[in-house]
C-alpha cells in the first residue's frame, strides 16, 4: 500500500512539470524576480482541488470526468468543452514534442527539426507498444530527475524571507500587461485542463473505489505540492541566476543556465534530462487524454490496457494527435507555441471545470462523497479569476498593452 | 461584397454540413460553434503587434542576447559548459538576432542597424570558439554589452527581489 501511494506520489510529480511549467517559470523568475511565485501556489491550489475532485468522481461513481459531462449535460454541451480541449490539448502536445526536440537540439546542437518525427514517432510506439503503468510509472520515475531544480534552488541559497513574500499575490510596478500574461501562463501551465479527465481516466484504469479516496486525497496533495516546489525552483533560480545577469528566456539555451550556476558542468546534462523526460512524460499523458476525451465523448471502446486492435479508434486518436502536433511543432517556435497555449489554458478552464463542479455536486454520481460549499466557492473564485486575467491579458500582451 | 459574401459563405459551408447533418445532437450547435470559430478568428487577428512595440521586444531580446553571449563564454572560460553547448548558443543568438533586425528593419531601420552590429561582434567570438580558446572568446564578448545595454528594466525592476547570498 505504501509502495502504491509512493508511486502515486511521483506519478503526480511527474505530471506537473512539463515544458509549459519550465517555460513559463523560467520567463516570469527572469522579468519579475520572486513576485510571481504566488501564481504557481494559486494554480497548485486549484490543481489540488480538481485533481482530488476528478480523483473522487472515478472512484466513488467508476464516470471519467468527459463521461459524466456528457452524460449529465448532454452532447449538446459536451460538444463545446471537447472542442475546446481537443485543439488546446493538440496545441500543448505540439509543445511538449517540440520540448523533446529542444532538449536534443541543446545536447547535440543540431537543429531541433531533426528531432521531431523521432520523437513523435518514440511517444507513439511506447503508447502503442506500452500499457498504462509503463506510461505513468515508468516515464514518471525518470522524470524525477526534474528535483534538480529544488537542489539547485537549495545550492543558490536565495533570499528565502523575499521568497516567501512573494507568496502573498502583489501588483507590478512595472509591465503590467506581460506581468498578467505571465501570471496566468503559469496557472495555466500547473493547471492544464487536460490532467483532469486524464487523471479521472488513469483512475478508471486502475479501478480506484470508495476505500482508495484516502490514497486519492493523499497523491493529490503531496503528489501536486512537491511537483509545485520544482516550479517554484525553476522561477527561483531563473531570478536569481538569469535576470540579474540581463538575459531573457528567449529560448532555451538562456534557461539552461539555471542549472549550470548551481551544478557547473553537470548543469546542461541536468537541463536536458529534465527537459526531455518531462516532456515526453507530459506529451504521453496529453496523447492519451485526447483519445480518452474523443473516444470516451463518441461512446468508443478505450483503454491503454487493451491492445491496439481491441480499440482501435482509441489508438487512430493518438496516433493522428501526435502526427498533427508534430506537423505543427515543425512550422511554429516551441518556446513561443508553449507560451500562448499556456495562457489559453488559464482562459479554457472554466468551460471544463464549471460542469465538473455541477457533477461533483450531484449526489446521482457521488453519492454522500459531493463537494463542500468551501470547496464549491474556492475553486470557483479562483476559476472565475484566472479566466478574467486571461481574457484581459492575453489581447493585452499581444497588442503591446 | 457580393463577392466577399460568397467567400464567407464557402468558409463556413463545411460548418452549415456539420449542423444539418446532425452530428453534434442539435442544429443550434451550428450557432456554438460559429461563436468558437469567430473567438479564434478574433485571437488570430490580435497578433498584430504595434510597430513600437514590435522594436521595443527586439531591442530587449537583442540585449538579452548580448548578455547572453557573455555569460555563456565567461561559463566556458571556467569549464562550467561544453564546446558543443558554446557553438549551439551562439549560433542560436546569431539567427535571433538576424530575424529579430530582419522583422523591424521597415520599421526602425536604425534599431535594425544595431542589431546586425550585435550580430556581427558575434563573429569574431565564433572565430575564437572555433579554435577552441575560451579565455579569448570571453574577452572578444565582452565589447558586445556596449553596443547595446540589457534590458534595463531587468536591472531596476527588482534587484533586491532578485538577489542570491551565492554565487
Amino acid at each position: 500500500m505504501i509502495l502504491q501511494l509512493a508511486l502515486g506520489i511521483v506519478t503526480a510529480i511527474g505530471g506537473f512539470i512539463d515544458v509549459g511549467a519550465i517555460a513559463t517559470t523560467a520567463l516570469a523568475g527572469a522579468l519579475f524576480g520572486y513576485q510571481l511565485v504566488w501564481a504557481v501556489l494559486v494554480g497548485t491550489l486549484c490543481v489540488i482541488l480538481l485533481t482530488e475532485m476528478c480523483g473522487r468522481l472515478a472512484a466513488v461513481s467508476h464516470h471519467t470526468l468527459a463521461d459524466a459531462v456528457r452524460e449529465r449535460l448532454g452532447i449538446r454541451y459536451f460538444a463545446v468543452p471537447l472542442f475546446l480541449e481537443v485543439v488546446v490539448d493538440t496545441m500543448v502536445l505540439a509543445a511538449e514534442i517540440g520540448g523533446v526536440a529542444i532538449a536534443l537540439h541543446l545536447a547535440t546542437g543540431i537543429d531541433y527539426r531533426v528531432f521531431v518525427i523521432p520523437a513523435a514517432l518514440a511517444l507513439w510506439s511506447v503508447l502503442w507498444f506500452g500499457n498504462f503503468s509503463v506510461v505513468e510509472n515508468g516515464v514518471a520515475f525518470l522524470g524525477l530527475v526534474a528535483v534538480s531544480f529544488v537542489f539547485g534552488m537549495w545550492e543558490m541559497r536565495p533570499e528565502w524571507g523575499d521568497v516567501a513574500r512573494a507568496a502573498i499575490p502583489s501588483l507590478p510596478s512595472r509591465d503590467a500587461a506581460q506581468y498578467w500574461f505571465l501570471a496566468i501562463s503559469i496557472v495555466g501551465s500547473v493547471l492544464q485542463p487536460f490532467l483532469l479527465n486524464f487523471y479521472a481516466s488513469g483512475a478508471v484504469e486502475e479501478k480506484w473505489k470508495i476505500k482508495d479516496l484516502w490514497m486519492n486525497r493523499t497523491v493529490a496533495v503531496f503528489g501536486m505540492s512537491f511537483g509545485s516546489l520544482i516550479a517554484v525552483g525553476i522561477l527561483v533560480l531563473a531570478a536569481v541566476v538569469i535576470g540579474p545577469r540581463g538575459m531573457h528566456v528567449d529560448s532555451f539555451e538562456q534557461a539552461v543556465f539555471t542549472l549550470v550556476a548551481p551544478f557547473g558542468e553537470w548543469g546542461l546534462s541536468l537541463f536536458v534530462a529534465s527537459l526531455a523526460v518531462a516532456c515526453f512524460g507530459a506529451g504521453a499523458d496529453l496523447s492519451l487524454n485526447l483519445a480518452y476525451l474523443v473516444s470516451q465523448g463518441f461512446g468508443w471502446n478505450w483503454s491503454e490496457n487493451l491492445k491496439p486492435h481491441e480499440d482501435a479508434r482509441f489508438a487512430l486518436v493518438y496516433s493522428f494527435a501526435i502526427l498533427l502536433a508534430a506537423a505543427v511543432v515543425m512550422f511554429a517556435d516551441p518556446l513561443k507555441l508553449t507560451m500562448v497555449t499556456m495562457a489559453l489554458n488559464g482562459a479554457v478552464a472554466p468551460f471544463i471545470v464549471f460542469p465538473l463542479l455541477i457533477v461533483m455536486n450531484d449526489k446521482a454520481y457521488l453519492r454522500d462523497q459531493t463537494n463542500g460549499l468551501l470547496t464549491n466557492v474556492l475553486t470557483s473564485v479562483v476559476i472565475l479569476i484566472a479566466f478574467v486575467i486571461a481574457i484581459v491579458a492575453i489581447p493585452l500582451e499581444v497588442l503591446g498593452g | 461584397m457580393g463577392g466577399l459574401s460568397d467567400k464567407l459563405s464557402r468558409i463556413f459551408a463545411p460548418l452549415e454540413d456539420l449542423r444539418a447533418s446532425g452530428l453534434l445532437g442539435h442544429p443550434e450547435m451550428g450557432t456554438q460553434l460559429r461563436a468558437i470559430v469567430v473567438l479564434a478568428s478574433s485571437i488570430a487577428l490580435c497578433g498584430c503587434k504595434p510597430a513600437s512595440k514590435r522594436v521595443d521586444d527586439a531591442l530587449n531580446s537583442g540585449g538579452s542576447w548580448a548578455a547572453t553571449v557573455k555569460v555563456v563564454t565567461e561559463q566556458w572560460a571556467q569549464s562550467r559548459v561544453s564546446l558543443r553547448f558554446v557553438r549551439t548558443t551562439l549560433n542560436t543568438a546569431t539567427n535571433n538576432l538576424y530575424r529579430d533586425a530582419e522583422s523591424i528593419r521597415s520599421l526602425d531601420p536604425a534599431a535594425a542597424a544595431r542589431l546586425d552590429r550585435v550580430k556581427n561582434a558575434i563573429e569574431p567570438v565564433m572565430a575564437e570558439v572555433a579554435l577552441n580558446e575560451p579565455d579569448r572568446a570571453r574577452d572578444a564578448a565582452q565589447a558586445i554589452t556596449s553596443i547595446i545595454e540589457p534590458d534595463p528594466r531587468l536591472r531596476s525592476g527588482y534587484g533586491e527581489a532578485g538577489s542570491a547570498r551565492g554565487r
